[in-house]
């Protein structure tokens, strides 16, 4: 962070004003779609004491998932701040275990649909005062977690000794929040990001890395599972 | 007509291989035959070089179109309209390619590899064709005798023989590219079937690899039982797998729970033939534990479902697409 903080200021007092702020030719900004990767490690076996079945059957596999936020902006002024939508799929798979425990070869996954409600505050006013190219993120809000585990025959459905049925089903809610840093492309390319504004209308491109915590299992619920999970998040961003 | 004339051309001949009368250019792309073919022969695709006029019989090929008694025809067509009066002779030639005396279209000086299939022949059109069954050709009546022919890559040369246009003499003859068909029983190597374990509806098998990069592999399994060392091609009933370049595979087509298969393993050639069955090892199928059902038998919370968490889910839910509404809509006003 203080290393951030010094190439703010450093860059702040060096650069010249953002020449494509003042560009009376630029194309309005509303709207930012982010493209986001990040590993899927859920806490589900944290109700668990020792190893947990995600560890005996995924192996703690954390498979890369991907989302798309799309932010609507609704103030600018000292940075921006927008109302955002996520939605995202992950999946991953294991070996069923067979009647001894041993790894089968039939396979069972675990597939997820996070959908999250953000609301999101982008301090780019160095970006737009200074020509700074980093843009700092926070977003915080509220996530539902549609999820679907598939065995051998497709979605696991079966009794257990007390005839209760059971279907690999179900959404989970909870909370996240995020802090992230844009670093903006155009400022290494401006012409080219002059063209990409007047051509597609977009106005500026990231590349950004974010450290998000999500609260995944009901608020608390008692018959809930933790889908919760703390990530970093890359990705490549959008502004038009 | 056509096939009169082969038997009686093939009566008291015994010998498998056939040779005819032919030109010298591949492809028979000459001055005097232009196309020389076999027409429809039920092989695999691979094996089967209509350019070249070489055509492969592995193993099950050959036994399939001997005991299903199959038609074979060859086609040659001449680049020029014969002279009335002119004949064309048909040799076969097993083996090597100096069975027959190509020099003569009639009988004369063949060898005991050569077999006159046709003798003074009309030459009514350019297009010559001549059937006869694979079984006549290769000279032998069950696909069992494909293993008796003499060797394991056994060549069948089928020439033509006709007048040469080129000559003045009107007893010179023109001999065609042979249109060579090739029988090949010679299987590769078996391999070593390693492991097979079973879950529920999937098999896994796993086996050494050959070290040979020409082969492939075939995974067999049945509900009844294989024997090590059985021959592929005289399996029925048996559900087997595509080709294979890995060493290991799961195998789900046709599985179902609680069944002891029975699982082998052949490597395939570049011709399509199949080693013998490897060793065979059995694997009963049985119910699997998925992941929703480990999470519950250890003692998971997590009911899963959606009405069990109906009132919290459905309202975050609905503000989620609420506000998914709300940013659509403002958009739209904003384009507006």
């Amino acid at each position: 962070m203080r290393l951030v903080l010094l190439t703010l200021l450093a860059a702040a007092l060096v650069a010249p004003a953002s020449a494509l702020a003042d560009d009376p030719y630029a194309t309005p900004i509303t709207s930012l779609v982010e493209i986001r990767l990040s590993a899927f490690d859920p806490a589900i076996d944290d109700e668990f004491d020792g190893e947990g079945p995600y560890e005996a059957i995924f192996n703690n596999r954390a498979p890369y998932g991907l989302e798309i936020e799309y932010d609507r902006q609704i103030y600018r002024g000292i940075g921006s701040f927008a109302i955002g939508f996520h939605a995202g799929w992950t999946r991953v798979k294991g070996s069923a275990l067979a009647e001894d425990g041993s790894r089968s070869p039939d396979e069972t996954r675990l597939v997820t649909f996070p959908l999250r409600l953000s609301a999101v505050y982008r301090f780019d006013w160095f970006q737009e005062r200074f020509n700074v190219p980093l843009v700092l993120s926070l977003k915080a809000g509220l996530d539902s977690v549609l999820w679907s585990i598939k065995g051998e025959d497709g979605v696991s459905d079966w009794e257990d000794a007390d005839g209760t049925s059971f279907t690999g089903r179900g959404m989970t809610n909870g909370w996240h929040a995020a802090i992230g840093l844009h670093l903006n492309l155009d400022w290494f390319a401006p012409g080219m990001a002059r063209s990409f504004d007047v051509n597609a209308g977009v106005n500026n491109t990231y590349l950004f890395a974010e450290y998000m915590m999500t609260s995944i299992n009901d608020f608390g619920g008692a018959n809930s599972w933790d889908l919760s999970e703390n990530k970093a998040v890359f990705g490549i961003a959008f502004e038009f | 007509m056509l096939r009169e004339w082969l038997r009686v051309m093939a009566a008291g001949s015994t010998a498998a291989a056939l040779v005819c009368v032919a030109p010298a250019a591949w492809a028979c792309d000459t001055d005097q035959v232009q196309t020389c073919e076999v027409l429809d022969l039920d092989i695999e695709a691979s094996n089967a070089d209509d350019e070249d006029g070489a055509y492969t019989l592995n193993i099950a090929d050959c036994r399939d179109l001997v005991d299903r008694d199959d038609e074979i025809t060859f086609r040659w067509e001449l680049a020029n309209d014969p002279a009335s009066g002119d004949n064309y002779g048909v040799k076969l030639q097993r083996g090597g390619d100096s069975a027959c005396n190509l020099n003569a279209p009639d009988r004369d000086n063949e060898g005991t590899d050569c077999e006159v299939i046709v003798n003074n022949g009309d030459l009514n059109g350019s297009v010559i064709t001549v059937s006869t069954s694979v079984g006549e050709v290769l000279g032998i009546s069950s696909g069992d005798d494909c293993f008796e022919l003499g060797g394991t890559q056994v060549d069948f040369r089928m020439s033509l023989i006709v007048p040469d246009i080129t000559s003045t003499d009107s007893d010179d003859t023109f001999v065609s590219d042979d249109i060579v068909l090739t029988v090949d029983v010679q299987r590769p190597t078996t391999p070593t079937i390693e492991e097979v374990s079973a879950g529920g509806s999937t098999i896994e098998v796993k086996w050494d690899d050959l070290d040979d990069d020409d082969l492939t592999y075939r995974v067999y399994y049945s509900e009844t039982e294989l024997v090590a060392g059985a021959e592929p091609e005289l399996l029925s009933g048996v559900r087997s797998t595509n080709e294979l370049s890995s060493t290991s595979t799961q195998v789900d087509d046709g599985v179902t729970e609680g069944v002891n298969y029975y699982v082998a393993v052949v490597s395939v050639d570049s011709v399509g033939n199949e080693s013998v069955l490897s060793d065979v090892l059995t694997a009963i199928t049985a119910p699997t534990t998925d992941f929703f059902e480990a999470y519950r038998d250890a003692g998971g919370v997590e009911e899963g479902g959606y009405c069990a968490a109906a009132p919290r889910s459905a309202g975050l839910g609905s503000i989620l697409l609420i506000g998914a509404a709300l940013v659509a809509s403002r958009r739209r006003r904003g384009d507006a």
